[in-house]
């Protein structure tokens, strides 16, 4: 045998020495353990779950048409009322928790913190399946647990039923409060546009015509008809001297000589033609012929002379009130009948007449002009009103026509709830088991059992670690210096033996009788017996 | 009983010749000083009047009271304290020309009920046995005097008279026994203050008185526990060997320092672990193991 294992068998009997100890020990644990079990007050445990869908069929349906509350909330809220204050005291009451009759503030309370310890409100995630987990609703979990079955079932029957309708209560109320605001608003909206819309009226009927244009403001139009001023005036100028020049040429030697050329020349042509050229160089051509007959002294030669002399003074006088624009004697010289002369002519007329229109539209552009730069100081200012006028009043609209948006779908949403937008389904109804969940007695035995064992064994541990024992030489000779001069063994070990045979013994019966005491307290427990049930009502009813 | 027998048997053929050592021989062999020497003269008549309260050493009553062990168990206790009176006779008697209180063994234990008087009984018998010496067995557990109850001698006048009368001579108390070479001291008559008795001087004279009446003579006193009693630190005083017990598995073990602090180096006669259990078959704790070890050990 090693060392080792001699020092742990020396430990061993060490720790028996004190077997008999330890037995109390774990005995008296033990009986106690369980008779402390047995009158353990029972505890039920009471169970609901009510499955809330905040997010029916009708959510994706209206969508964007009425105003979402957030139905989380409010349930967040509900439920935190609902664990404490002033509901839970409420339903307290209700359920007869907390007797109407007391009235010691401290018992109230102490007796109310036992309550809500006892409340638990779980909230479960339905079907984690789903990404969005909001999407698959959610499911409260009520747990209360009480001495009393049926008060547990009722108090969670109750916090069951509050916390449903203070949901829905609450979100209801909410909506109504949010739909009040918003008529409110509305209502004082229209009356704000309605006022805006006069007031610009009335500005608009006061400054008719000093109005900016859609076209820009006051300065804008300033600037457009000083340009058209200008632009007028430059085609006026070139105008002007376009008839001047058509005028020049028209009047001039080569035109006027053309033209009478041209009156021969057509007249050769034509023999009806009768102006004065033509009889000249008719005159002249018959003198001609005279002369080659007749001398100069001849009546016919003299005559055709004087003729012609006076045919070519009224030639000259003709050229001069051509020269001159005689219509007359344009006409006479039949100057009128020549074709370059005439489109001359015409080109005149129509600068003359686009000369006179040009005058108009510049007079008609610097009347503008010069109104508009009358209106120089009291323009803008009339502008800048009226924008600001036009501005309050698309402000309004703007937000009037929100407001009554929102309301709309205020009042839509709020119908939609009635109808079921959120759903609230009861999954379990309170439910409570028959059996208490608490003290799980058989567990309970067990571990008293064990414990007992472990304290009885602890016991004697401990014993013997605070009176160490020497039992062996070995043992002395760690201990001390001092000779060992021998050893003597049990002077009766026929006594002796039969005294451990018979201390064995006693101890295995009682360790049996223990033993048979763990599992008579196991078939009582599965019996049902119970030393609490009416001592535990008695305590209820106080 | 056949040792007790022949013992009785040559007392009573050869009185005082051969079974005690002649006081003359004792007296050559004295060292001691003068007045010491004179002291044992003077006392020395009156030893024999003591052989009328002589007694008989009942082996059978001493198993029934459990101060004996079994039949079947005698040759191995014998044995047992065969190895264990053999480092203290030879101390005793190897040093005694230096130190005569070697001759006193003291035994005790830390504390009552680890087996002092058991003890003190079984190596006072087995000492008996040896030839060279006498043994004297002085009850000096005043308080619980078992020696003087076992060998009913509880109504003898014993130590503590001899302590509070100077006049009284020790030796004369001493009650003889039918065994050779052993004789026994009872306690006497009850008192108080009975540390301060055994603390005290006339303590050290009786002793020393005792020892020097023969130097083959061994005192063996059974004393009260150390620890629990001032008797038995006040008897460590006047104790040349002291054999602590210790009671195996029973006798905590600072108990047993606390002990073993109170004893001088020099006065160490040694450990004698008491009630070893012998596991059946096993030999565990078997004698042949550790005896050999323990004699090392001396």
């Amino acid at each position: 045998m090693t060392p080792e294992i001699e020092k742990a068998l020396d430990e061993l009997r060490g720790v028996w020495r004190f077997r008999w100890v330890g037995f109390a020990v774990a005995s008296a644990v033990a009986l106690l353990g369980w008779l402390s079990i047995f009158a353990l007050p029972d505890r039920y445990q009471a169970q609901a779950r009510v499955f809330i869908d905040t997010r029916t069929a009708f959510k994706p349906a209206l969508e964007g048409l009425t105003v979402d509350q957030n139905v989380d909330t409010q349930i967040n809220f509900v439920r935190q009322a609902l664990l404490e204050g002033p509901e839970l005291e409420a339903i307290a009451k209700e359920t007869g928790v907390l007797p109407a009759s007391l009235t010691d503030e401290r018992k109230k309370a102490a007796l109310l913190y036992n309550f809500s310890k006892r409340v638990t409100l779980n909230v479960l995630t339905a079907g984690t399946q789903y990404e969005d987990r909001n999407a698959a609703g959610t499911i409260y979990e009520f747990l209360y647990e009480d001495a009393a079955r049926s008060r547990a079932l009722a108090v969670v029957d109750t916090l069951l039923h509050t916390f449903v309708e203070r949901t829905l209560g609450g979100k209801r109320q909410g909506s109504e409060k949010a739909q009040q605001f918003l008529e409110a608003q509305v209502k004082d909206y229209e009356q704000r546009l309605s006022l805006a819309e006069d007031k610009l009226a009335e500005f608009k009927k006061k400054n008719l015509g000093l109005m900016p244009s859609d076209q820009g403001g006051y300065f804008a139009e300033l600037q457009k008809e000083t340009d058209a001023a200008k632009k007028t005036e430059i085609d006026l100028s070139i105008a002007v001297s376009r008839r001047g020049e058509l005028h020049k040429q028209l009047h001039g030697d080569q035109v006027v000589s053309a033209a009478g050329g041209a009156g021969r020349a057509a007249g050769s042509n034509n023999s009806a033609g009768g102006d004065t050229l033509s009889r000249i160089q008719e005159m002249q051509a018959k003198l001609d012929e005279l002369r080659l007959k007749y001398t100069d002294e001849h009546p016919d030669v003299i005559a055709t002379r004087a003729t012609l002399e006076e045919l070519k003074k009224r030639r000259a006088a003709e050229l001069a009130s051509l020269r001159n624009g005689d219509a007359v004697a344009v006409a006479t010289s039949g100057a009128g009948s020549n074709p370059v002369y005439q489109s001359m002519a015409l080109e005149l007329n129509k600068a003359d007449v686009e000369i006179a229109a040009l005058r108009q539209e510049l007079a008609q552009h610097s009347g503008e002009v010069a109104d508009l730069k009358r209106r120089l100081n009291s323009a803008p200012q009339v502008e800048a009103e009226y924008q600001q006028l036009n501005r309050d009043y698309n402000v309004n609209k703007a937000q009037y026509t929100a407001l009554l948006e929102n309301y709309q779908k205020a009042r839509l949403g709020e119908r939609a709830d009635s109808a079921g937008s959120v759903r609230f389904e009861i999954v379990l109804p309170p439910t409570a088991p028959a059996m208490p969940v608490w003290p799980r007695r058989t567990k309970l035995i067990a571990l008293i059992g064990l414990l007992a064992i472990g304290a009885g064994a602890g016991t004697a541990y401990g014993l013997h670690w605070l009176k160490p024992s020497l039992r062996s030489v070995r043992a002395i000779n760690e201990l001390t210096s001092f000779p060992i001069i021998g050893v003597v063994s049990g002077a009766f070990p026929t006594r002796e033996r039969a005294t451990l045979r018979l201390d064995l013994w006693w101890f295995s019966t009682a360790t049996c009788a223990l033993l048979a005491l763990l599992v008579l307290a196991l078939l009582l427990n599965w019996a049902g017996v119970h030393i609490s049930s009416h001592v535990v009502d008695s305590m209820v009813k106080t | 009983m056949s040792i007790v027998e022949q013992t009785i048997a040559r007392l009573k053929k050869g009185q005082g010749s051969a079974a005690e050592p002649a006081p003359g021989s004792m007296r050559s062999t004295d060292r001691r000083s003068p007045h010491q020497a004179a002291a044992v003269l003077a006392k020395e008549p009156l030893e024999t009047p003591n052989l009328s309260k002589q007694i008989a050493v009942d082996n059978a009553a001493l198993r029934a009271s459990g101060y004996f062990p079994e039949a079947d168990r005698d040759r191995h206790f014998a044995d047992q304290y065969r190895r264990i009176k053999r480092p203290l006779i030879e101390k005793a008697l190897s040093v005694a020309s230096s130190v005569p209180q070697a001759r006193v063994i003291m035994v005790t234990s830390a504390l009552p009920g680890d087996g002092k008087t058991f003890t003190s009984i079984n190596l006072t018998l087995s000492m008996a046995l040896e030839h060279d010496i006498s043994v004297l067995l002085i009850d000096a557990d005043v308080a619980k005097r078992h020696i003087s109850t076992i060998f009913k001698l509880q109504n003898e006048a014993g130590l503590l008279d001899a302590l509070i009368d100077e006049s009284l001579d020790p030796e004369s108390l001493i009650v003889p026994t039918t065994t050779r070479g052993l004789s026994f001291l009872p306690a006497g008559k009850r008192l108080v203050g009975t540390a301060e008795l055994l603390n005290s001087n006339r303590m050290r004279h009786i002793i020393a008185g005792l020892t020097a009446r023969s130097p083959r003579r061994l005192l063996i006193l059974d004393s009260p526990p150390l620890l629990v009693t001032n008797e038995g630190a006040a008897l460590t005083r006047i104790a040349g060997q002291v054999v602590l017990v210790v009671r195996a598995g029973v006798t905590p073990r600072p108990a047993v320092q606390n002990a073993i602090a109170m004893i001088d180096a020099e006065q160490a006669g040694g450990i004698v672990l008491n009630q070893i259990k012998e596991s059946a078959g096993e030999g565990y704790y078997g004698y042949g193991v550790y005896g050999s070890e323990g004699e090392q050990k001396t």
